[in-house]
């Protein structure tokens, strides 16, 4: 079937790298892996960078268990005989093991390494620093972006009312552990000291009595043992920031049809804009199916007019009908604002089972619909 | 505190639970960690009245008793900092140490404070007195459900961490006031498919777990978006749906029904009964009426709340 190409799979065709953002709960990891198993059917070598997927989709994709943070090569569903047959890739984010590999790399010799890696303050940033999940996310994905094996990096963000905290992760990093604050901890340590002198600095004499003086010293020796690779870090990060901005890199909304939803996925359009980035794209997660063109009113005419008639039967019909068509009415009143805002980029619109099955055939079919569009 | 993973309805839910509760005759407080522009109005205060969510009263209870009410009150993590450092004697230097970026190492260093912070805030208003008498219940639409449970760990992971000193005795004060049935109970919020109810019976065996760090009692787990149809389900079962659209509207319902009928029997067997059900609302931005209509249905199963 040689149909032109839509404006959907011209824009995911373009793209080295399509990073899939949206608040939580509108189907974006779904939506993100479905892609992946579309993209890689057409005869691209995707790889799909995943966080937490529902053990569902996980099962679907026939990964569970065995997703870890290097990619695992998945088979493709494969009732398709035209397909140009690519290859399908997964990975399941960790962030503190992304973080781990990052100093690594960076360190000059392994007893900085140890120093690092076993300081319980490196610990607390690489797992639960704010940002640290959507930097680590943004690292595997320069990283995968380099690797041979792919021509597409597919990738599912942390959930996140801010797009900026995604965008902005390289930067807020390389602030953090770059901070003024850092030096003035270490700068004792620079002038030949090999305690720090709490006592000197009034500030973190209290800071030391509400937090514990020992936590403090924690963070204190970890920022000496960083000291010499933040250059590296920060190089490291302005690639991954530039990558995040260049063309080849595309950003495609998820939203559902919930009131909520769509403010949120307009405000991320909002973010994204403000950071000098364009939408790529939008999918309209979990609609609900449209019977017939008619309206909802016309229903429920019909079902007075049954019901006149005696036929309760026919009533019902037409009462049941009249309700999931308000049902989908609702549902384009509550997108219509971020239809509208985000006309000049494609759309797909994504429609729910009522059977509530999740299988690799349908999630397939969604990334199927998906590109079609 | 009511949780649910994004999506669920959690605020929805947190608004039903309100109202239900004020037409019990109880003073309630609404305690929001995000800005939610229209929760004032959920909880049926006047459009454009412009509730400053400053804990303010938005509206009464319905109930004979006529004592019930809700405030409500918008609570940041930078606000409960502000708070917290003053009460430390360091308000002048809040500023300073937010700009400098130390206030950024300190959480790094204690992760989990700013949550904890939160939490004390909320301990504070618990016992604080409204306008009109003390608060019976402090209900806190909580954040979606990831980080509901780092919120809830925070207590018990700086207790662990922090060694000494008066965020340790705070942190202490905040988990036994979570873990005590009689004062703190966590409200689940989810809806009647797979994947959802999957999450919420792994959420609660970790909130629950007696020996992990959060160790809450649950209240009512609450199924949002019930749909039910038994007298459609009938007509397709005996095949008298015809074909078309009035027939694929039918089985499309009849298929969904049975979907949320399944998934509500497997909570309740979970949770041996203590599941609230509300009702699908065929419209997608809710009203006031609307919940108030929920809030009756919550109301009905006074043995739940």
């Amino acid at each position: 079937m040689a149909r032109q190409a839509g404006p959907m799979r011209t824009m995911i065709d373009s793209a080295r790298v399509l990073v899939c953002c949206g608040s939580g709960g509108v189907g974006k990891t779904t939506t993100a892996a479905a892609i992946a198993v579309e993209a890689a059917r057409l005869g691209r070598r995707v790889v799909v960078i995943t966080i937490d997927p529902a053990k569902r989709l996980a099962d679907a994709l026939g990964m569970s268990g065995r997703l870890g943070n290097e990619p695992i090569r998945l088979d493709l569903p494969d009732d398709h005989p035209n397909d140009h047959r690519g290859e399908l890739w997964a990975m399941m984010l960790d962030a503190k093991e992304t973080f781990d590999d990052l100093v690594r790399r960076e360190a000059r010799h392994s007893r900085q390494v140890d120093d690092i890696l076993g300081n319980p303050f490196y610990v607390n940033i690489a797992s639960r620093l704010s940002g640290s999940q959507e930097y680590m996310a943004a690292e595997k994905l320069f990283e995968l972006r380099d690797d041979d094996r792919f021509d597409l990096v597919v990738v599912d963000t942390p959930p996140s009312r801010e797009a900026l905290d995604f965008l902005d992760a390289p930067k807020k990093l390389t602030n953090f552990l770059d901070h003024r604050v850092y030096r003035w901890l270490v700068a004792p340590a620079r002038g030949g000291l090999k305690i720090v002198n709490f006592a000197a600095q009034p500030i973190l004499r209290t800071i030391g009595r509400v937090i514990g003086a020992d936590v403090l010293a924690d963070a204190v020796d970890f920022f000496r043992a960083f000291e010499g690779i933040e250059d590296g870090f920060r190089d490291r990060a302005r690639a991954v920031d530039r990558l995040l901005r260049s063309d080849e890199t595309k950003y495609l909304v998820v939203a559902s049809p919930r009131s909520d939803t769509v403010n949120e996925a307009l405000y991320f359009t909002e973010q994204l804009g403000r950071a000098g980035v364009v939408t790529g794209g939008l999918v309209v997660n979990r609609l609900q199916p449209m019977f017939g063109r008619g309206s909802a009113k016309s229903a429920t005419a019909n079902a007075r007019r049954a019901e006149k008639d005696g036929d309760a039967t026919l009533a019902l019909l037409h009462e049941n009908l009249a309700r999931l068509r308000a049902i989908g009415e609702a549902e384009e009143v509550s997108i219509r604002p971020l239809l509208d805002r985000l006309s000049d980029v494609p759309i797909a619109r994504v429609t729910q089972r009522a059977d509530d099955v999740h299988d690799l055939q349908a999630v397939s079919e969604i990334g199927t619909s998906i590109l079609a569009g | 505190m009511v949780a649910g993973k994004g999506g669920v309805g959690k605020t929805t839910v947190t608004a039903v639970l309100a109202n239900a509760a004020a037409n019990l005759g109880l003073r309630v407080l609404v305690v929001t960690l995000d800005d939610r522009p229209g929760l004032d109005v959920l909880l049926g205060g006047s459009p454009g009245d412009g509730a400053s969510y400053d804990g303010d009263l938005v509206s009464v209870g319905r109930g004979d008793s006529g004592t019930g009410s809700i405030h409500l009150r918008t609570l940041s993590a930078s606000e409960a900092l502000q708070d917290y450092l003053a009460t430390q004697g360091l308000a002048r230097l809040a500023k300073r140490l937010v700009s400098t970026g130390v206030v950024d190492v300190v959480a790094s260093a204690a992760p989990g404070i700013d949550d904890l912070l939160v939490l004390g805030k909320i301990k504070h208003l618990v016992g604080l007195a409204g306008p009109d008498g003390p608060h019976d219940l402090v209900l806190v639409d909580g954040p979606a459900a990831g980080h509901a449970l780092s919120l809830l760990r925070s207590p018990a992971n700086i207790a662990t961490t922090v060694r000494g000193g008066p965020l340790r005795s705070q942190a202490i004060e905040v988990r036994d006031m979570l873990r005590d049935p009689n004062r703190s109970r966590l409200i689940l919020v989810t809806l009647p498919e797979t994947t959802p109810v999957n999450e919420l019976l792994e959420t609660m065996s970790v909130v629950t777990d007696s020996n992990g760090d959060i160790a809450m009692t649950l209240g009512p787990v609450v199924v949002n978006g019930v749909d039910h149809a038994p007298d459609v389900e009938e007509l397709v079962a005996s095949g008298s749906a015809p074909t078309g659209e009035l027939g694929d509207a039918a089985r499309f319902r009849a298929t969904k029904c049975a979907v949320h009928r399944r998934e509500v029997a497997r909570l309740d067997d979970e949770l041996g009964g203590a599941v609230l059900s509300l009702p699908h609302v065929a419209r997608a931005g809710l009203t006031h009426d609307d919940v108030s209509y929920l809030a009756d249905i919550a109301g009905s199963h006074e043995e739940l709340l």
